[in-house]
């Protein structure tokens, strides 16, 4: 329940810094830059983060596992 | 899960992430400095994107049209660099329209046409006012290389075709896939529900509701830099918004029962019909709706103008990629928590 919680948390945290990074001026000229070539890269970073966030979830699950098989044997 | 199908997946996506970034913009028409015409001589500066203007000055014309019918030459052009010209146009006191467009044709760039309102002053306006100086047959010749297509206000950002759009049709793929598991973990026979079916369900949902919380942010973020908000009042943008709230509402439910076997059954039944609300909510309303998102109006998701051969060269393998690579985090996580129910039972 702990680490389900973590992802929302995660984009939640990542949306707000967006909102946030916004609301200076200076963010708008940056992803206006040559022809909103930025908007790209913010867009895949977006997703692979996303990815990356999910992957590290489901490591964190086998990781218990075999602590507690650790835990279980000796 | 076939060892070929991930090295394709890998494959697939790094193609469709190079080439996403790496192919070219066609050319196109940016801006022109002119904020209002008048009778007699206009000098302004006309700006083109990806253009080759100094590259091939020698064929360069640029022109004011006017409800294109007339047009008018400009007869004093100065190249700056490939994409800028200052151009001078002479326009008479009586013209046709004020449907004014600016459009410049060169050898290698094909026409490109810049259509920002422009104001106007002093004209005299009367029907069927032609000018036989400048014979230009507004002609569309098309850009003849290979690039992106250039499309106004988007420009580069088409290219985020390749990173938003795959993330629906996964979530897509995945939600299927647990609807057909949620059919066959009800199809049993009578009183029993089978758990495993019910696991691969909900595996393939957790997954998907990543594919449609990537879809929402990377929009969201996309919207905000083409139509100038976060979040604007589309049906389809609602309807997303719609679908993600009753998949957070299917894994609450099941995290509400504790009973396993009425976990299942609950669930599958509510998977069913969330499955049914986002064809509903994301396949077919917006069809039948207005809005700003592309794939309105009983169009097809994409015209032929939104996706054009180049697009398709990166946006197919792109979604080929992110499927496999969606179905193959389904298979994981599936794994990981049966073995996670193993390890309980033994414990």
């Amino acid at each position: 329940m702990k680490i389900k919680t973590k992802i929302p948390l995660t984009f939640i945290l990542l949306l707000m810094f967006i909102y946030s990074a916004s609301a200076q001026t200076g963010m708008e000229e940056y992803f206006y830059q040559s022809g909103k070539i930025k908007v790209v890269v913010g867009v895949a970073a977006i997703v692979l983060v996303g990815l990356l966030v999910y992957l590290w979830r489901l490591d964190n699950r086998v990781t218990r596992m075999e602590k507690d098989q650790k835990g279980g044997k000796s | 899960m076939k060892n070929w199908i991930k090295i394709l997946c890998a494959a697939l996506l790094l193609y469709a992430a190079v080439f996403s970034l790496w192919h070219p913009m066609a050319p196109g028409g940016l801006a022109v400095s002119a904020t209002e015409l008048h009778p007699g001589r206009n000098d302004f500066e006309f700006s083109g994107y990806g253009t080759h203007f100094k590259e091939a000055e020698g064929s360069l014309k640029v022109y004011v049209s006017i409800d294109s019918s007339a047009v008018y030459c400009a007869d004093i052009l100065q190249v700056v660099d490939d994409s800028r010209v200052f151009v001078s146009v002479f326009l008479p006191d009586t013209i046709s329209s004020k449907r004014f467009g600016f459009a410049a044709n060169n050898d290698v760039d094909g026409t490109i046409i810049v259509d920002s309102p422009v104001g106007h002053e002093g004209f005299v306006f009367m029907q069927g006012t032609g000018n036989p100086d400048c014979r230009y047959s507004v002609r569309q010749e098309e850009f003849s290389g290979f690039g992106f297509p250039y499309q106004p206000i988007i420009i580069e950002s088409i290219r985020n075709l390749m990173w938003h759009v795959p993330m629906w049709f996964t979530m897509f793929v995945l939600m299927t896939i647990g609807f057909i598991f949620s059919i066959r973990a009800l199809g049993k026979e009578e009183g029993k529900i089978e758990l495993d079916h019910d696991l691969r369900a909900s595996s393939a949902a957790a997954v998907g509701l990543v594919f449609c919380v990537l879809g929402l942010v990377t929009g969201s973020l996309w919207a905000r830099f083409t139509w100038g908000d976060w979040w604007t009042n589309d049906p389809q943008l609602n309807g997303a918004m719609v679908v993600f709230l009753v998949y957070v509402a299917y894994f609450i439910l099941r995290s509400s029962t504790p009973d396993e076997d009425k976990r299942a059954r609950l669930s599958a039944i509510f998977n069913i019909f969330a499955f049914v609300l986002m064809v509903v909510l994301l396949m077919v309303m917006p069809r039948f709706t207005e809005g700003l998102h592309p794939g309105k109006s009983g169009n097809p998701a994409f015209s032929k103008y939104d996706l054009d051969s180049s697009l398709r060269s990166v946006f197919y393998p792109a979604c080929a990629g992110f499927i496999l690579l969606g179905y193959w985090i389904y298979r994981l996580n599936y794994r990981i928590q049966k073995l996670e129910q193993h390890h309980e039972n033994q414990n």
